[in-house]
């Protein structure tokens, strides 16, 4: 006959792996022995769990040594230079697109008058704009003399 | 009660003493190499072959013991005696090995990617009982080979909590604490696992002839 509340299959589980208290133990077996589902149950997941392959890993002296010489190579490495492969990838591109763009030539203006370099046309330009200025400057001068005149 | 450092009979622990293992501690604080190549050989077997049970994969297995052992030489300064290097280890390996697992299965979903889960298995790997027939033999092995199948799909904690209980023998409330999860939690992490290894088996046996 069975028993919802020990045909449980977590608590076979945990059974399986000594996961659940003397007492709780100790009702489960007392119900295996009358309860054929649940036996049959922990005996499928006993022949399940044997099934699950058990790899083990054997390591020479000499690979040990190998792998910790590993380990302390990059500890002394400086932190930058423990960048990933794909960090090391973004910051090259980075620094290649920003050298593009540094090396590109400054496009000039085209020049305003024919026959004459674009740059020497600016400079005289700004001549002429100084020289209206001054002229502004010498007409203020003249105003407020004769204000003081008059 | 078992822990990482009894497991399998002490096997672990004779390796490694926590006297040896205090004063080696000690030495690689002041800059001894040699002493913390020492400390590093005293575990390397064991760690990474918890690594290479979590992943799957030899190469990635190395390469995540190397960064709990890169991790365990940064924190040499504040590494306090209250958990053993072992246990230390064991956790980062760990929770590496978790992260590692779920950016593997993202990648694999943005990349309709399938590698990882189908490889990995040497149906020679399992040692066939001897006295078996050649059939039986074969039937084993495939046996094997799917159930290596189901633990390699495992979610990856879910994994975790199976591989540290079932293959390294952790108890679940040590386990709980490795992960940082409820023991509740790792309790139905393991059932849900088990369930899954139950399935395919019996999947198994109504295949076979």
């Amino acid at each position: 006959m069975t028993d919802k509340k020990i045909c449980n299959d977590e608590l076979l589980t945990l059974y399986y792996y000594q996961e659940i208290g003397v007492s709780e133990s100790h009702a489960l077996e007392q119900h295996l022995l009358s309860c054929a589902p649940c036996r049959a149950a922990l005996d499928e997941l006993g022949a399940s769990l044997a099934a699950v392959p058990q790899r083990s890993l054997t390591l020479s002296t000499g690979q040990q040594q190998q792998f910790s010489a590993g380990v302390l190579q990059r500890a002394r490495q400086p932190r930058g230079l423990r960048l990933s492969h794909w960090g090391t990838g973004l910051a090259v591109a980075s620094a290649l697109g920003l050298l593009v763009v540094l090396l590109r030539p400054i496009e000039q203006p085209a020049s305003l008058v024919p026959g004459v370099p674009a740059g020497a046309a600016l400079a005289e330009l700004e001549v002429l704009e100084q020289f209206e200025l001054l002229q502004e400057f010498d007409l203020l001068q003249n105003l407020e003399l004769l204000q003081e005149l008059g | 009660m078992t822990s990482v450092d009894s497991l399998r009979g002490g096997e672990y622990s004779r390796l490694m003493r926590p006297a040896t293992e205090k004063i080696l501690i000690d030495q690689a604080r002041t800059g001894q190499e040699q002493a913390f190549a020492q400390l590093i050989e005293g575990h390397t077997e064991r760690i990474i072959g918890l690594a290479w049970r979590l992943v799957g994969q030899r190469e990635e297995a190395e390469e995540i013991a190397q960064e709990a052992f890169l991790r365990l030489y940064k924190s040499l300064a504040t590494f306090r005696a209250e958990s053993s290097v072992a246990t230390w280890l064991y956790r980062t390996v760990t929770r590496l090995a978790i992260d590692h697992l779920r950016r593997e299965k993202l990648k694999r979903k943005l990349f309709f990617f399938r590698g990882g889960a189908e490889q990995s298995f040497d149906p020679l790997e399992m040692v066939a009982d001897p006295a078996a027939s050649p059939r039986d033999q074969l039937i084993a092995r495939e046996t094997a080979g799917q159930m290596q199948q189901v633990l390699n799909r495992l979610p990856p904690r879910q994994k975790a909590v199976f591989v540290l209980r079932h293959l390294e023998g952790l108890p679940l409330k040590e386990i709980a604490a490795t992960l940082g999860i409820e023991e509740g939690t790792a309790k139905a992490h393991l059932h849900r696992a088990v369930s899954q290894f139950r399935q395919e088996f019996r999947n198994s046996r109504e295949e076979s002839p």
